[in-house]
């Protein structure tokens, strides 16, 4: 029983939309479509426009899994917890006493918060950021942790230079930051472990010997050295001085500063940001970005390009084997013998050229991309259609009753291939998608755009244990890319399905 | 007669377009010249650090020390040269390549430290060969007989199953493959290693004959099913000895032979090798599967059925002979493309063949290995493709009445 | 003892939109050296007739059961191995539809006509090929052609390999699917002769499908007429083509045109019914010259026929004004009489106009009471069932055919 191919585009798609396979790439297809629709108004282009930025994200946790993922290990994760400047709400309170003595001016200022710390974990990091202002002398500065079981732990002293002309803007210009976890050596936050080593040892926690076992310093530079952030938050016993042992000590802490200025223009102010261990739904990369922000990104910008290079390239590879097929003779040469060479030129390896010569932007891939498919797989398979077409009765009929060749073709023969080339278009997706991917992936993507082939190039890029250890990082952008390549690949075979009423069912 | 003057029509053609291919991968791998400005660019700037670092040229006077360095300048673009118009040099470059004198690469060398681009080439070439050559035949053998298989028991739930798997896993590239497979066999599990060509340090090298166990192996596995399959019963126990031999062989390879050089090297190509079968054996199951409906639709598939041939006989008298045509074409396509490396796939893996070449020439703008590489690429296809050519016009008028 | 003997044959194909009848309990019985030409139109059933006694069946095979005895046996028992080896080809074999798509393009046509000997009687492929040379021979060919390729021969000569490769293992039973459709009208009679010869001397039965009347009449000695799957009429062929039972087959008769006749050809309004759906009743009776009462129509047929009256131009005045139709049952409808039109009018109007226009407008026929509701009229159609098979040795399914009478 012969069954024919539904004829038109509307009819084919309809028929393939009604598939089992058909109806889950449209539900993929319309998440993916709703996705793209909502990201521009849930993230505005404007925060991603500041990927490259690393000042943007200082804020968030470096490399931590999404905050779902403490459901497997069981333990409450700490949230990032940020203490604002003084003059925001929650922020510091700031106390500031300017007096004389003996004709020279002095200025005590305190900076004060306290937060409260339940987690089962240790934060990842802790950092301090301070702003000053001073006349001819920078001011010391003094800053201690008060933990709930009492004990009070002077973190480091600094004199700073920085000048700043108004403390209480905060403005990211004038801030010294003072990182408690990962200090330099020559920061004054680095008096951190010397302090913490002289207060374990005041407490008889540990002896200066052990000290030294444990974290070797010979001439005061720490090889490997130990976690000021666990030490600081641990229940003060033997036990902190491992960090696997180490028992969070749950509280109120408050972070103290106190600026002893010499002049009547001295102030000061602080913030202070307890990092988490866990962050947002798909966690944060090494350059501390949210990752959900490019994954969410990606979905437009991977269906805008698969879409637009698709299209481009398989309409032109249409028409081009619609006239080849149709005109014949010399036309019909000409692009043969063009597929030919294209098919003879490697282009995955020019492409990658361009890519390290002339960093080109998303749109200039694109435009390149199609250039180097103008003619293709499709050419042949539409020339084979319409050579197939151009036999039929109602050809010959039109031809007789007098139309135009190229009314012929664009009346008649190119709607016929028209369903053919919608499934090659959603074939055709994957290929485009990945292909960007791929030159993202090799660092050679736009830079200013983040997209997933991106994410993975940087996860990779990071070094190969990353892999594991930072799963989400690689799993989620790749999960993006084979979830959107998966949804056209189910179209095109729905299509596909239709069009070819032998592999279906009758 | 007409068969003689369409092949040699097709090989005129054919060399024309291989010239002119390399003629635009010399003017792309330079950049249109462009490459040559940037590398003029890297001496003017190593030789000022040169010279600012000489305190004795520093004590001449400016006008003394700006000739001095145009003179070492100027000497070192001509050596080098850089100071030929591009447009003639491409023709250079060209005549060059197409008489495969690939010249000396300009950074990159080989293991032993020869700087000649063939000898590049050639060290890695046979390591891309046989990975991709392996992990394609496999994943076409095995896509072959799954299509057959889903054929056979088209519009099953098996058949439906395998259609979508196989549909979504070949639009996915090998390189993702790759990285998930690192992710969980290398990571997760450590059953194999993350990528490179050997471990480091590299096992003492061992004699070559050690490098063929696994192959022998998979031989007689091969050789096995067949005799199994599709002899009659009384050699069933026959093929069965021959695929438990094979499958032994396997065995005592992986477990029991102490590990080697080659062992070590065949251990680092299973996880490439499984990323790039894994993306292709779905489209050659697919386009098996429908190919051998197509042809089992005809008319003349019906009359050996009604003739009373056995199914088996029938896929393989009639309708394999008639799909495999396109097979054919698209093994031979596939191969040559894939001898090319896939450049992606490598880097991941870090596997030192041609395709990591590639991306180490072009990042280190080493114009003489991409042009040399995109030769032999191209000499490849060229030769596949006339091979096609010739082939077809052999088997010319089955062939047309196949293609009806 | 009949060679072949076919009981309530029947064949459904699964399909998207249901379940296609195509075979639909279809008996008849073959006598050694008889041939049976299978007659109808285009998707009628034939060819899933013969398709069906060869066990040729497609994936989407839904129902397909009954009993065909062969040489007593009744090969619907046999498992499909069974059946490959001992029916197909050895005891019936069959002469394809085109023969230029029935023979494989790559292969040499002496390999094609040979096959079945190495595959039935593992006879050596040399002798098979001796043995291919005299089928080839005997069919009228020169022994030269075994070693060409399909595409080097006429369209006759494929046919008269087609023929030899169906002859080749000497089967009781030949089906020829429309065997000389695609050939001109000399090598159809030639092949006709060559065909008529050989079941001469081989005492061959054949099942000849074809849609040409004219070459059942040179060809056959019993006649099936097929109608959407069933066989409505079977008998001797001189009977059959002289004084058709069912009407049908009378139709299709008038159809055939002649040379130098001046009578135009007759023609059967309409098209064949959907097989996913057949008719209810006698599947012929929507396009039926003398359909009545027990034909069985529907509800839903009425009214697609009472639409179709309404809108041709010729009888609007006549038929009464009806704003909306209403399948209530199979059997039954509601009419919603059109604007400005009380029931009781209507009713009135409706019966004078069937009591006019029945014999013209036969579904009019099947209207068994008419009642006036209170705002619509209630049509009650006559209850039937198909009309049974009624005869031995002239069977024909139709109400107007009775036991005996002509």
């Amino acid at each position: 029983m012969a069954i024919s191919a539904p004829i038109g585009l509307k009819a084919a798609f309809l028929e393939a939309a009604r598939t089992k396979s058909g109806l889950a790439a449209t539900a993929m297809l319309g998440f993916l479509i709703l996705l793209a629709v909502l990201v521009p108004l849930l993230v505005p282009f404007d925060v991603v426009r500041q990927w490259s930025n690393p000042g943007q994200w200082s804020d968030n946790p470096k490399l931590v899994p999404p905050e779902w993922s403490e459901v497997f290990t069981g333990k409450r994760q700490p949230r990032t917890v940020i203490i604002p400047p003084a003059g925001q709400s929650g922020g510091f309170d700031h106390v500031r006493v300017s007096f004389e003595v003996q004709g020279q001016n002095y200025t005590i200022v305190v900076l004060k918060q306290s937060f409260d710390f339940q987690a089962d974990a240790f934060p990842s990091e802790i950092s301090l950021y301070m702003t000053t202002m001073f006349g001819s002398k920078s001011p010391l500065v003094r800053s201690w942790l008060t933990r709930p079981d009492g004990q009070e732990v002077q973190l480091f002293e600094d004199t700073p230079s920085l000048r700043a002309s108004n403390v209480s803007q905060f403005r990211p210009a004038d801030v010294i930051t003072y990182s408690l976890t990962y200090p330099s050596f020559k920061d004054p936050s680095y008096q951190v472990y010397a302090n913490v080593k002289q207060w374990l040892i005041s407490n008889n926690v540990t002896t200066s010997g052990e000290w030294g076992e444990l974290f070797p310093s010979p001439t005061g530079f720490y090889s490997n050295p130990p976690k000021a952030q666990v030490l600081l938050m641990a229940q003060l016993n033997h036990s902190m001085l491992d960090p696997r042992t180490a028992q969070v000590l749950k509280g109120k802490y408050s972070i103290k500063f106190e600026v002893d200025g010499f002049s009547s223009v001295d102030d000061a102010n602080a913030r202070a940001v307890v990092f988490g261990t866990v962050y947002g739904l798909i966690g944060t990369d090494d350059q501390r970005r949210d990752l959900l922000i490019a994954l969410l990104w990606g979905a437009p910008v991977a269906l805008a390009f698969g879409l637009a290079g698709a299209l481009a390239t398989v309409l032109i590879q249409t028409i081009l084997g619609a006239i080849s097929g149709w005109y014949g003779g010399a036309v019909d040469e000409l692009v043969q013998r063009t597929a030919d060479f294209y098919l003879i030129i490697p282009t995955l390896p020019i492409l990658i050229l361009i890519g390290i010569l002339y960093r080109p932007s998303l749109i200039l891939i694109l435009f390149i991309l199609v250039v180097f498919g103008v003619v293709g797989a499709t050419t042949k398979v539409t020339r084979s259609i319409v050579l197939q077409v151009k036999e039929e009765q109602f050809i010959e009929a039109a031809r007789s009753y007098g139309a135009s060749r190229g009314r012929i073709l664009f009346r008649y023969i190119l709607p016929r291939v028209m369903p053919y080339t919608f499934a090659l278009i959603a074939l055709t997706v994957p290929a485009f998608i990945f292909l960007e991917a791929s030159l993202s992936f090799l660092g050679l993507g736009d830079p200013n755009l983040p997209t997933w082939g991106q994410l993975l190039g940087n996860a990779y890029g990071a070094g190969p244990a990353i892999f594991y250890t930072f799963w989400w990082w690689v799993f989620f952008p790749a999960a993006g890319i084979i979830f959107t390549t998966v949804a056209f690949a189910l179209l095109g075979y729905a299509f596909d399905k239709v069009l070819n009423p032998r592999l279906r069912e009758q | 007669m007409g068969v003689v003057w369409h092949l040699a029509k097709r090989a005129i053609f054919l060399v024309i377009t291989f010239i002119l291919a390399i003629y635009a991968t010399v003017v792309i791998a330079n950049g249109g010249g462009r490459v040559d400005q940037i590398l003029k660019d890297q001496i003017y700037t190593d030789l000022k650090q040169q010279y600012a670092r000489n305190p004795a040229f520093q004590r001449l006077p400016p006008q003394e020390q700006a000739r001095q360095f145009n003179i070492s300048y100027n000497s070192i673009i001509e050596a080098q040269g850089l100071n030929e118009p591009f447009f003639q040099k491409s023709f250079r470059y060209t005549f060059n390549a197409l008489q495969l004198n690939l010249g000396r690469a300009t950074q990159l060398h080989s293991s032993d430290l020869s700087m000649r681009v063939s000898d590049i080439i050639f060290e890695r070439l046979p390591r891309s060969l046989v990975l991709f050559t392996v992990a394609n035949v496999v994943a076409a053998v095995f896509g072959i007989w799954l299509g057959l298989w889903m054929a056979r028991k088209a519009l099953s739930a098996f058949d439906r199953g395998m259609t979508v798997l196989s549909v979504t896993t070949f639009v996915v590239p090998p390189w993702v493959y790759g990285i998930l497979f690192i992710l969980i066999f290398a990571y997760v599990f450590k059953v194999f290693p993350a990528g490179g060509l050997t471990s480091v340090p590299p096992l003492p090298p061992s004699p070559l004959i050690l490098a063929f166990p696994p192959l022998i192996a998979a031989g007689l596995l091969g050789a096995g099913y067949v005799v199994y399959a599709r002899l009659r019963s009384k050699y069933r126990l026959v093929g069965f000895g021959i695929l438990g031999a094979g499958a032994a062989l396997l065995l005592v390879w992986g477990l029991v032979l102490p590990a080697d050089y080659f062992k070590d090297m065949e251990w680092h190509m299973i996880l490439p090798a499984a990323a790039v079968a894994f993306s292709v054996f779905g489209s050659w199951s697919y386009t098996t599967r429908n190919l051998v409906l197509q042809v089992m639709d005809e008319d003349f598939v019906f009359a050996a059925r009604a003739k009373g041939l056995k199914e088996r006989d029938v896929l393989s008298r009639y309708v394999l002979r008639a799909a495999s045509p396109p097979i054919v074409t698209s093994l031979a396509l596939t191969l040559a493309a894939a001898w090319t490396g896939a450049i992606i796939t490598e880097t991941v893996f870090q596997y030192p063949g041609l395709g990591l070449l590639f991306y180490e020439a072009i990042s280190l703008f080493d114009a003489p290995v991409v042009i040399g590489l995109t030769t032999v690429y191209a000499l490849l296809l060229v030769v596949t493709v006339f091979l096609l050519d010739v082939t077809y016009s052999l088997l010319d008028p089955r062939i047309k009445a196949l293609r009806r | 003892m009949p060679t072949l003997d076919v009981k309530n044959l029947v064949l459904w194909y699964r399909t998207r939109k249901g379940p296609v009848h195509a075979v639909d309990s279809i008996s008849f019985a073959l006598e050694p050296g008889q041939t049976i030409a299978l007659v109808g139109e285009s998707g009628s059933g034939k060819t899933s007739t013969a398709n069906a006694i060869l066990r040729l069946l497609p994936k989407n095979v839904l129902r397909y059961d009954g009993e065909v005895e062969f040489d007593g046996q009744n090969v619907m028992e046999l498992t499909d191995e069974e059946f490959r080896r001992n029916v197909r080809w050895r005891g019936i074999s069959m002469v394809f539809q085109g023969a230029m798509n029935a023979l494989n393009p790559a292969v040499r046509v002496g390999f094609q006509v040979a096959e079945p000997l190495m595959v039935h009687y593992d006879v050596d492929r040399d002798e098979a090929a001796d043995q291919a040379l005299d089928v080839l021979r005997k069919v009228g060919l020169p022994a030269d052609i075994a070693r060409r390729y399909p595409h080097e021969l006429s369209g006759g000569m494929k046919q008269r390999v087609v023929i030899a490769m169906s002859l080749i293992l000497k089967p009781k039973v030949v089906i020829l699917d429309e065997p000389t459709s695609a050939l001109d009208v000399m090598t159809q009679t030639n092949i006709i002769n060559l065909l008529k010869d050989l079941k001469n001397t081989d005492r061959l039965s054949y099942i000849f499908i074809t849609h040409d009347l004219g070459l059942a009449s040179e060809l056959a000695d019993l006649v099936g007429i097929m109608y959407a799957g069933e066989l409505i009429e079977v008998g001797p062929a001189d009977g059959v083509f002289v004084r058709p039972k069912h009407p049908y087959t009378g139709k299709l008769l008038a159809s055939v045109p002649r040379l130098r006749s001046e009578e135009a050809p007759d023609f059967i309004p309409g098209a064949p019914p959907d097989l996913t759906a057949p008719p209810p009743g006698c599947r012929f009776h929507l396009r039926c010259p003398v359909s009545f009462e027990k034909c069985g129509w529907s509800a839903e047929e009425f009214i697609a026929q009472m639409d179709l009256l309404q809108s041709s131009g010729e009888a609007k005045d006549k038929v009464p004004s009806i704003a909306s139709m209403s399948a209530k049952s199979p059997t039954s409808l509601l009419i919603k009489p059109g604007a400005n039109g009380s029931v009781s009018d209507f009713v009135q109007k409706l019966n004078a106009f069937v009591a006019a226009t029945s014999e013209k407008n036969r579904f009019l026929k099947s209207i068994e009471s008419v009642q006036g509701k209170t705002k619509s009229v209630e049509v009650k159609l006559y209850e039937t069932t198909p009309p049974p098979i009624v005869g031995t040795e002239w069977r024909a399914a139709c109400w107007l055919v009775t036991e005996g009478a002509a």
